[in-house]
C-alpha cells in the first residue's frame, strides 16, 4: 500500500492577504497531514490579519487538518464602503 | 372617490397599446387618481397593479416580478443605513424598482474623497449633507416612495427608533447595512437582532468585497473583524466593487422583501473583481 506525503491545495488569500498568496492559480503542495495553522505558517500571513478562515465554502477553524485537492480561503478586516 | 371607482377609473384611462398582455398607466395618471381618491400614490400604484394594470415605470420588472409581488414591494420597508458608497447605489436601485418605505440615516456631508464612488456626490451636492441628496435624489426618481433621511448619526437609541417604525408601517422591512469602516457595524447588527430584523451587510476593499445576509442572532461578518484598521484602509474603494457589492445587497433586499428564499440567509458571498471569483461561504 502506498501513501502519498503530500498533497495538493487551492488557496485564494483576500485583498491585503493577495501578497502570500502561493501563485496566481493558489496551487500549493504541502505534507499530509498539514492544518490550517501550519499552512498560515508555512505561507507566512500575519496570523492576526486573518479574520475569516474558510474551507471548501464554510468558515474552518485554524486547528483544522486539512486534506488533498482542499480549497481554503483566507479573508481580513474588510468595511469599505 | 371610492377605491372601486379609482380603479374603474384607472381600467378606463388605461393604456392597452403599449404591451400586449397589460395595460399600463402613467405617473401623472396615477398622481390625479392618488389625489382624487384621497390615498398614497404608492398605495394606487399597488391597488392597480393587484388589479393588473401596470404603472408604466414597473412594465419592465414584470417577468421578474409578478403584478402582485410588485404591489407587495410597494408595501415593504428598507432602513438604509448610510448614504456614501453603498448606500447611494442601494437608494437609487430600490426607487427605481419600487420599494414604497425607505427609511436612511446618514449624519455626513459629502467631500470630495467620496467622488470616486458615491453616486449622490455630485459638483452640486458636495459639501451638503448625504441625507439632503438623498431626499432630492428619491423625489427626481420616483415619487411615489416613501422616503426619511435622517442626517444624525448613527446611536443605539436613534436605529431602533427607526426600525420600530418601519416595522409598524410596512408589511415586510429589512435592513441594509451601507456602512463605511468597522465602527458601527457591530452596533447596526445588535440594534437589528433586537428588533427581529434581518441584516442585508457589505463591504469592500480594493477590487474585494463580500454580501450577507444575517438573521437575527445569525453570524455577521463583522463579528470577526473587530474594530481597527481594515483592508480598505490600505487598497482604497473603488467604484467597481462598491457598485458591485451594492447591486449584490438590491439582488437579496427584494428577493427577502418578496418572500422568497434568500441564498445568502447565514451565508457569505466573497466576490474578487481581480479574478472575477465569486464564492459562496457558509458561515
Amino acid at each position: 500500500m502506498c501513501y502519498s506525503l503530500v498533497m495538493k491545495i487551492t488557496v485564494k488569500c483576500f485583498a491585503t492577504l493577495a501578497q502570500y498568496a502561493p501563485s496566481e492559480q493558489g496551487h500549493l503542495e504541502v505534507e499530509a497531514g498539514t492544518t490550517i495553522s501550519e499552512l498560515i505558517a508555512i505561507l507566512g500571513l500575519p496570523v492576526e490579519d486573518v479574520k475569516i478562515i474558510f474551507l471548501n465554502g464554510a468558515h474552518a477553524i485554524a486547528d483544522t487538518v486539512l486534506s488533498s485537492g482542499d480549497r481554503v480561503g483566507f479573508f481580513p478586516a474588510v468595511g469599505g464602503g | 372617490m371610492s377605491v372601486a371607482d379609482m380603479l374603474a377609473r384607472a381600467r378606463a384611462v388605461a393604456d392597452t397599446s403599449v404591451h400586449p398582455k397589460w395595460p399600463v398607466l402613467l405617473d401623472v395618471q396615477l398622481m390625479t387618481l392618488a389625489k382624487n381618491a384621497g390615498l398614497l400614490v404608492r398605495e394606487v400604484q399597488a391597488l392597480c397593479l393587484e388589479n393588473g394594470l401596470i404603472p408604466l415605470r414597473y412594465l419592465r420588472n414584470m417577468g421578474t416580478l409578478t403584478p402582485v409581488e410588485q404591489a407587495g414591494l410597494l408595501r415593504c420597508g428598507v432602513v438604509l443605513v448610510g448614504l456614501g458608497g453603498l448606500g447611494g447605489v442601494i437608494l437609487e436601485e430600490l426607487c427605481r424598482m419600487g420599494v414604497g418605505q425607505i427609511y436612511a440615516a446618514d449624519g455626513d456631508i459629502f467631500e470630495e474623497h467620496n467622488a470616486n464612488r458615491q453616486l449622490l456626490a455630485t459638483k452640486k451636492t458636495m459639501y451638503g449633507l448625504k441625507a439632503g441628496a438623498a431626499v432630492a435624489r428619491v423625489r427626481a426618481i420616483n415619487s411615489a416612495v416613501e422616503f426619511a433621511a435622517h442626517p444624525f448619526s448613527l446611536s443605539e437609541d436613534s436605529m431602533q427608533k427607526i426600525m420600530a417604525g418601519a416595522r409598524r408601517s410596512s408589511t415586510c422591512c429589512v435592513v441594509a447595512d451601507a456602512l463605511g469602516g468597522l465602527e458601527y457595524r457591530e452596533l447596526l447588527a445588535r440594534t437589528a437582532a433586537r428588533e427581529k430584523l434581518l441584516l442585508v451587510t457589505a463591504g469592500i476593499a480594493g477590487s474585494t468585497g463580500f454580501v450577507a445576509v444575517v438573521p437575527p442572532n445569525g453570524k455577521n461578518p463583522a463579528s470577526f473583524f473587530g474594530t481597527g484598521l481594515a483592508a480598505e484602509d490600505f487598497l482604497g474603494s473603488p467604484a467597481p466593487a462598491v457598485f458591485t457589492a451594492a447591486s449584490l445587497q438590491c439582488a437579496e433586499i427584494l428577493t427577502l422583501l418578496s418572500g422568497k428564499k434568500s441564498a445568502l440567509t447565514g451565508k457569505m458571498l466573497t466576490f474578487d473583481l481581480a479574478a472575477m471569483d465569486f464564492e459562496v461561504n457558509t458561515l
